[in-house]
């Protein structure tokens, strides 16, 4: 069920990371929420979920935007292991290290994206732009901690035990009283 | 005694009334033909202007009052229907504003695809490339009206790309300025040929053009029609800097795109002649 969710959420929001926010003048910037998500799966769902869900994601991201096909099931896969990996033996979940995470994992992704595209067409010779990125990078730093407490609610909401304890909290939590 | 007495009063009478009378003859005899006041009636004006005045500020004021105090009762229901008025033809006048931008790119749209060889399509954007590293965009014109990979992009101002893909409803573009797409083109000036290569951001260079070739800034750049794919004399753009280094046998040239990439919303798909958009526009002659 979570990952259906997610599913339908991440394709909502590259719809709107390509219609709507793509129309914004280029010095507004164009916040990747779409980005946010694939590292809140990377770092919150099941491994199989996460990496199921992170490759579905990757093949539609391929159709929005590719020159050369499965560049980006391959990049979130190799992201979603990194992150996994590091995530059970770190405290990443704590929101102070969301933003880092999040600012690392976008320069990993698109270190990757730059060296398959590099690779595939060496002729083609692509333009590291730092004034982009750095855009980019802070816009994520203003929308990752908002982004990251709207999908833990949605996860909570989607999850049935967790919803279970969201919403039926016992009244009074000293038991020794009663 | 009595009899003189009386006759004397009468007497007295007519004097007085005569004299007063004489005197308002001679007032009103003096009076025409002269257009200033003379002292008396200066003086009645100055009463009965000030008595007037008195009245009317009166009259004024209760009048005033009294339609402040109607105004006020309506004012609110008034105030309502003004903004509600306002907001309609606010609401109207921003459509009126789009339907004439519209109307004009339109138009812009007619002339240029009058004179493109047929069949043509029109399309619009429906989504651009969310990444950093690729130009593409996303039109509402697919495989089902006849688009093809490959099949040239415009608008009025010059090229704007390739489709790269299709499905029966929408189609991808290879926008030109992306760093993957190559168009061969020509100095429309003296018809040196290179290859035009876009650079990843807002712009193109123009490669393979010998040194001793003369190129200069400002320099028209159109399509050389070689390839089969772009129809020869599209504007592409122009010269906007080149270097010409020491080593090496051709010059850098970069160039400014002749199409505003960031601005893009209808564009015209350049058909292939077996296409399906051509088999209905022979229909139609037929």
């Amino acid at each position: 069920m979570p990952v259906i969710s997610f599913f339908f959420l991440g394709v909502f929001l590259l719809i709107l990371q390509t219609s709507l926010l793509a129309i914004l003048p280029g010095w507004v910037g164009r916040p990747d929420a779409f980005f946010v998500l694939i590292v809140f799966v990377a770092t919150r769902l099941k491994f199989v979920h996460g990496a199921l869900l992170l490759l579905v994601l990757g093949l539609i991201m391929d159709i929005f935007s590719r020159i050369f096909l499965g560049v980006y099931p391959i990049t979130y896969l190799l992201l979603f292991f990194l992150l996994h990996g590091i995530s059970r033996r770190l405290a990443i979940h704590e929101p102070v290290h969301r933003i880092p995470m999040a600012i690392a994992s976008y320069l990993f992704v698109n270190s990757l994206l730059y060296s398959f595209a590099s690779y595939l067409a060496p002729e083609n010779e692509l333009i590291w732009n730092w004034k982009d990125i750095l855009m980019q990078i802070l816009l994520l730093a203003i929308i990752t901690l908002p982004l990251f407490t709207f999908f833990e609610a949605f996860d909570e909401i989607l999850t049935p035990k967790k919803a279970a304890q969201l919403f039926l909290r016992p009244k009074n939590k000293n038991t020794f009283r009663d | 005694m009595r009899k003189k007495n009386k006759k004397s009063k009468q007497i007295k009478l007519f004097f007085l009334f005569g004299s007063i009378l004489t005197f308002i003859l001679i007032l009103i005899a003096s009076t025409v033909g002269r257009q200033e006041l003379n002292g008396p009636q200066r003086l009645a004006l100055d009463l009965i202007g000030k008595g007037q005045y008195v009245i009317t500020r009166l009259t004024t004021g209760v009048a005033n009052v009294w339609g402040d105090y109607i105004a006020l009762l309506y004012v609110r229901d008034d105030n309502k229907r003004l903004q509600q008025e306002l907001d309609k033809f606010k609401e109207t006048n921003i459509k009126y504003r789009e339907a004439v931008a519209t109307n004009v790119r339109l138009s812009k749209l007619l002339q240029i695809k009058d004179s493109l060889p047929p069949p043509t399509l029109t399309a619009q954007i429906v989504g651009r490339d969310p990444s950093l590293w690729f130009r593409t965009i996303i039109i509402d014109r697919g495989s089902s009206e006849g688009v093809e990979k490959g099949m040239p992009v415009v608008t009025v101002e010059g090229v704007v790309g390739q489709i790269l893909d299709t499905s029966p409803n929408y189609s991808k573009v290879l926008l030109a300025n992306d760093p993957n797409s190559a168009i061969d083109v020509l100095l429309q000036k003296n018809r040196v040929q290179g290859i035009l290569k876009g650079n990843g951001s807002n712009g193109f260079n123009l490669q393979y053009v010998l040194k001793n070739a003369d190129v200069e800034k400002g320099d028209a750049i159109v399509t050389s029609g070689l390839g089969d794919i772009f129809p020869k004399g599209l504007p592409v753009g122009k010269v906007s800097e080149v270097t010409k280094s020491k080593r090496g046998m051709f010059q850098q040239i970069e160039v400014e795109p002749a199409v505003d990439f960031s601005q893009l919303e209808y564009l015209i798909i350049i058909m292939h002649e077996n296409s399906l958009a051509d088999q209905d526009f022979g229909k139609q002659h037929h």
